[in-house]
C-alpha cells in the first residue's frame, strides 16, 4: 500500500516534471507565471542545444526549461548537507532578468538583420546569442581566463546559457551525451544495475 | 502562544530524550520486549510523510532546496557543530544509509597497536547487536572475507547488486591487489515489511522518494500509530532534575516551543538520553545542581570530553575503462583489507570505498582556450571525454581524540530560554596530530599505485579537514575515572540515566558510524529493559 502510494505520487511528479502538454499551452502557461515565454526561448534553444535532438527534443527541453523556472520561488531553504551547519535559502528569481535578454535579442536581430530574432537564420540567431553571452559577464565573460565549467542554471549569466545548462543536467542530455540510456536519477529496477545500458539509436530513444 | 506560567506533568516508565536513530532502536526494542509506558520528547518537529517526498526530492533536484523542511531550530547553531538538523528522526533524515560494522581491531587499538584507548567491550559483545541494527533497518550487504568481516550471521537481505560501472572498478581494484564488495547499506534490495525495494533514484542523501533507504520515522509512526509510545515535539529538554539523596533521576524539565510560560515535567522511572555527540553531553552539562555543580554524571569531568570522529583522503583517478556515470552513483565498493595496521611500520588504519564518478566527464561551457561551446561543439567537447572514466576513491582514517576534544558551554551565546549553547571542537590527540601526515601520505601512495594498476592517473586529491560521523562526548568506561557510562550507556553516578549510541563512543573508528551507534543503542536497551517485565511472548 506503501509502496503504491509512493508510485502514484511519483507518476505525478514526472508528469509535471516532463510536460505532456502541447508546446502552445506549456508558453501561456510559462508566460503567465513568469514573463518567460517558451516561443521567445524555443529560437535560442534552437542553436544552442546539439542538433541531434531534433525538432522533438528541443521541444521538450524548451518546454522543460520554461516550466522549471516558472516553478522556481525565491526564500526557500535550501538544502544543508552533512559537514554544513549554515541554512540558505534560494536567491531571487531570474526569469525577469532572463526575459530582458531575450528581449534584447529581438532588439539586437532588428539592429543588426532587420527582423525578428525568431525569424534569422541559424547562424544569425547564433552569432547573436554567442555574443550577449560574452556581453552578459559572469561565467560567460570572455575576459581573463574564463572558467571551461558550465555554470547551474540559476547561477547562468544568460538565458542562453542557463537553458543549455539546463538541458545537460536533465537525463536526456546525459544520455546524449554517452549515446546510452543510463536514465540517471530515474527511477529504475535495481536489478538491471548491472547491465551495460542500452544504445540509443535517436535521441532519447532506447533500442530494443 | 501563551505566556502564563503552567506547570504541566507527564508520567512515564521511560522518557526517551532525542527521536534520531538511536531513540528509534531504543524504543524499537522496548517496545517489541518489554511492558513499560514510554514517552519520547524531540526539540524539533515532524518531517513530512513519506507521500510528500517524491514532490520534495523534485524540488531539490530542480533548484536545491530542503527536502526536509524545517528539520532544524533557529539559534540552535553552535560554534563548531557540524550539522544542524534537530527533528522527528534526526539526521538520520538525510543520512546516505550506508551501514559497515567496525572492525574487531577497533575495539581494542591500544592492546593491540598501543595507540588510543581500548573500549571496555568487545566486537564480539556487539556483533549481536550490530545484527539486531541491520534486521530492524533491513540492511542489503554481501559478506567480505570472513577474515576481514566476520559476522555470525548472513545480512537480512541480499546485497545490492554491483552496478555495471562498480563490476568494472571491482576488477581494477583486485589488479591492484585490494579486495573490495559491496557495500552494506541500510537500501532494500527486495521489499520488506512493507517497504519497497530500492528503484536507483540515486538521491538516497538526502532524499530517498520511493522509501528504500530507512529512516527513523520508520520506526516512530507504527508505534505512534499503535500508541505503543508517545512522543512530545517542539518540547525543549532544558535540565534533568536529580533526587537529593540517592541521585537518581526523577524529571526531565522541558518547555514547549509554542508555550513559553509554560514548564513540563517528564517524571519516569528511567532516562535516556538519545540526543546525539552534540546535545546529550550538552542536557548533562546544563544539569547543575548544588549537589553536580558541574553537571550530571560528570564527577570526573569527562561530560563533553573525547568528541571523536574521523578524517577523510579522497581522490579522483581518470582510467581508460568506459563508465557511465549515473547507473547507481551512491551505492560503492568498499575493503575493509587496511583497517588492520599492517606488520612493522607506523600505525595507519583506514577503510576504502570506490564510486563511480562524473568528474572529468561534465560537459563544458569552455573548452581549454576560453572558446565558448554551444551545440554541436558542446556536445562534441563532452562525449570526447566519455571515453574514459573516473573513479571517486576516499578513505576514512582513524583519529584518536584528545581529552580536550570538547563539547563546553558557550560562556556567550545563550538559546531563546537562556541557557548556554554548546560550543564544539576537535582535538586529535599528541601521537594521532604527530601521525596525521604520515598517515595522509601514506593514503596518496596507495591511490597512485591504485591509478598506476589500471593505466590510469590521479586527477586531483583532497584531505577533508573536519571529523565526520562525530561522536564521543559521553564515553564509556570501565569506571568513572575513564568515562561517563558503562558499557551498557548507565551513567556510573545515575544508576536510573543513561546516554546511548553515537556520545558512548570511545574511538571513532575509520568507518561510518551508524550501525555502530545503533547496535550500542540497542545493547543499552537490553539492559534498560531489565527493569521492566517481559511482554508474553517477547
Amino acid at each position: 500500500m506503501l509502496a503504491a502510494a509512493v508510485t502514484a505520487a511519483m507518476r505525478r511528479v514526472a508528469f509535471a516534471e516532463t510536460p505532456r502538454a502541447s508546446g502552445e499551452q506549456q508558453g501561456a502557461a510559462s508566460r503567465q507565471a513568469t514573463g518567460l515565454d517558451v516561443a521567445a526561448v524555443r529560437p535560442v534553444a534552437e542553436v544552442v542545444l546539439p542538433s541531434e535532438l531534433g525538432r522533438a527534443g528541443v521541444e521538450r527541453a524548451a518546454n522543460a526549461f520554461t516550466a522549471w523556472i516558472a516553478a522556481y520561488r525565491a526564500g526557500e531553504e535550501l538544502e544543508h548537507p552533512y559537514g554544513s551547519e549554515r541554512i540558505g535559502t534560494t536567491a531571487p528569481s531570474s526569469a525577469a532578468r532572463w526575459a530582458d535578454q531575450l528581449a534584447a535579442l529581438d532588439r539586437d536581430a532588428q539592429a543588426a538583420h532587420r527582423k525578428a530574432f525568431a525569424q534569422c537564420t541559424a547562424d544569425e540567431r547564433l552569432a547573436l546569442v554567442r555574443s550577449a553571452i560574452a556581453n552578459a559577464g559572469g561565467a560567460g565573460a570572455a575576459a581573463g581566463a574564463p572558467s571551461t565549467r558550465m555554470p547551474s542554471p540559476l547561477s547562468a549569466p544568460h538565458v542562453a546559457v542557463a537553458m543549455l545548462a539546463h538541458f545537460v543536467e536533465s537525463t536526456d542530455g546525459v544520455n546524449l551525451a554517452y549515446q546510452r540510456r543510463i536514465d540517471p536519477r530515474q527511477c529504475r529496477p535495481l536489478a538491471d544495475s548491472p547491465k551495460l545500458p542500452v544504445p540509443l539509436t535517436r535521441a532519447g530513444r532506447a533500442s530494443a | 502562544m501563551t505566556f502564563i506560567a503552567k506547570r504541566q506533568s507527564v508520567e512515564a516508565d521511560i522518557c526517551i530524550i532525542g527521536s534520531g536513530i538511536t531513540a528509534a532502536m531504543v524504543a524499537a526494542k522496548l517496545t517489541s520486549e518489554r511492558r513499560a509506558k514510554i514517552v519520547v520528547i524531540e526539540a524539533g518537529d515532524d518531517q513530512p510523510p513519506i507521500n510528500q517526498w517524491p514532490a520534495n526530492r523534485e524540488r531539490w533536484r530542480a533548484y536545491g532546496t530542503s527536502p526536509w523542511p524545517n528539520d532544524h531550530i533557529d539559534g540552535y547553531d553552535p560554534e563548531g557543530i557540524q550539522s544542524r538538523s534537530m527533528c522527528v528522526g534526526g539526521m538520520a533524515m538525510h543520512w546516505g544509509g550506508v551501514t559497515p560494522r567496525f572492525s574487531p581491531e577497533d575495539f581494542k587499538t591500544m592492546s593491540l597497536c598501543g595507540v588510543g584507548y581500548d573500549w571496555p567491550i568487545s566486537y564480539e559483545d556487539l556483533e549481536p547487536h550490530y545484527y539486531e541494527a541491520e534486521v530492524l533497518m533491513g540492511v542489503s550487504g554481501e559478506q567480505g572475507p570472513a577474515s576481514m568481516d566476520p559476522r555470525a550471521k548472513p545480512f537480512p537481505l541480499p546485497a545490492l547488486p554491483l552496478s555495471y560501472n562498480l563490476g568494472l572498478l571491482k576488477n581494477w581494484v583486485a589488479d591492484a591487489g585490494v579486495t573490495m564488495w559491496s557495500q552494506p547499506s541500510a537500501k532494500l534490495s527486495r521489499s520488506y515489511q512493507g517497504r519497497g525495494a530500492c528503484c536507483r533514484n540515486d538521491t538516497c542523501t538526502p532524499i530517498c522518494p520511493v522509501g528504500a533507504k530507512y529512516s527513523p520515522d520508520m520506526t516512530w509512526n507504527p508505534l505512534r500509530a499503535n500508541k505503543r509510545i508517545e512522543l512530545h515535539t517542539r518540547t525543549i529538554v532544558r535540565s534533568l532534575v536529580h533526587d537529593e539523596n540517592s541521585g537518581r533521576i526523577v524529571a526531565a524539565r522541558a518547555v514547549h516551543r509554542d508555550r513559553l510560560g509554560e514548564t513540563i515535567e517528564f517524571r519516569a522511572k528511567t532516562f535516556v538520553v538519545a540526543a546525539g555527540y552534540a546535545w546529550s553531553a550538552h542536557l548533562l552539562l546544563l544539569s547543575r545542581s548544588s549537589r553536580f555543580p558541574n553537571g550530571l554524571a560528570n564527577r570526573a569531568g569527562l561530560v563533553g570530553k573525547y568528541l571523536t570522529g574521523h578524517r577523510n583522503v579522497q581522490a579522483f583517478i581518470d582510467l581508460p575503462l568506459e563508465l557511465y556515470p549515473g547507473i547507481n552513483t551512491q551505492h560503492s565498493l568498499v575493503s575493509k583489507q587496511f583497517m588492520r595496521k599492517p606488520a612493522g611500520g607506523a600505525y595507519v588504519r583506514h577503510d576504502l570505498r570506490v564510486w563511480e564518478s562524473p568528474v572529468g566527464r561534465e560537459p563544458r561551457l569552455r573548452d581549454d582556450a576560453g572558446a565558448l561551446l554551444l551545440g554541436d561543439d558542446m556536445l562534441r567537447d563532452w562525449r570526447q571525454r566519455t571515453g574514459r572514466g573516473t573513479a571517486r576513491v576516499r578513505a576514512y582514517y582513524d583519529v584518536i581524540p584528545a581529552r580536550e576534544s570538547e563539547l563546553t558551554l558557550d560562556p556567550v551565546r545563550r538559546t531563546l530560554w537562556a541557557d548556554p549553547l554548546p560550543k564544539l571542537s576537535f582535538r586529535d590527540d599528541t601521537m594521532s596530530a604527530a601521525l596525521r601526515g604520515y598517515t595522509e601520505d601514506s593514503l596518496r601512495a596507495l591511490f597512485d599505485r591504485l591509478a598506476k594498476a589500471g593505466d590510469g592517473r590521479v586527477i586531483r586529491t583532497a584531505v577533508d579537514n573536519f571529523q565526520d560521523h562525530p561522536a564521543g562526548g559521553c564515553r564509556m568506561g570501565t569506571s568513572a575515572a575513564t568515562g561517563v557510562v558503562d558499557s551498557h550507556g548507565r551513567t556510573f553516578e545515575h544508576e536510573n540515566l543513561f546516554v546511548v549510541g553515537a556520545p558512548t563512543m570511545v574511538s571513532g573508528s575509520c568507518a561510518n558510524g551508524t550501525l555502530t551507534f545503533c547496535a550500542l543503542s540497542l545493547r543499552s536497551a537490553a539492559e534498560i529493559g531489565n527493569a521492566f517485565p517481559r511482554l508474553t511472548g517477547a
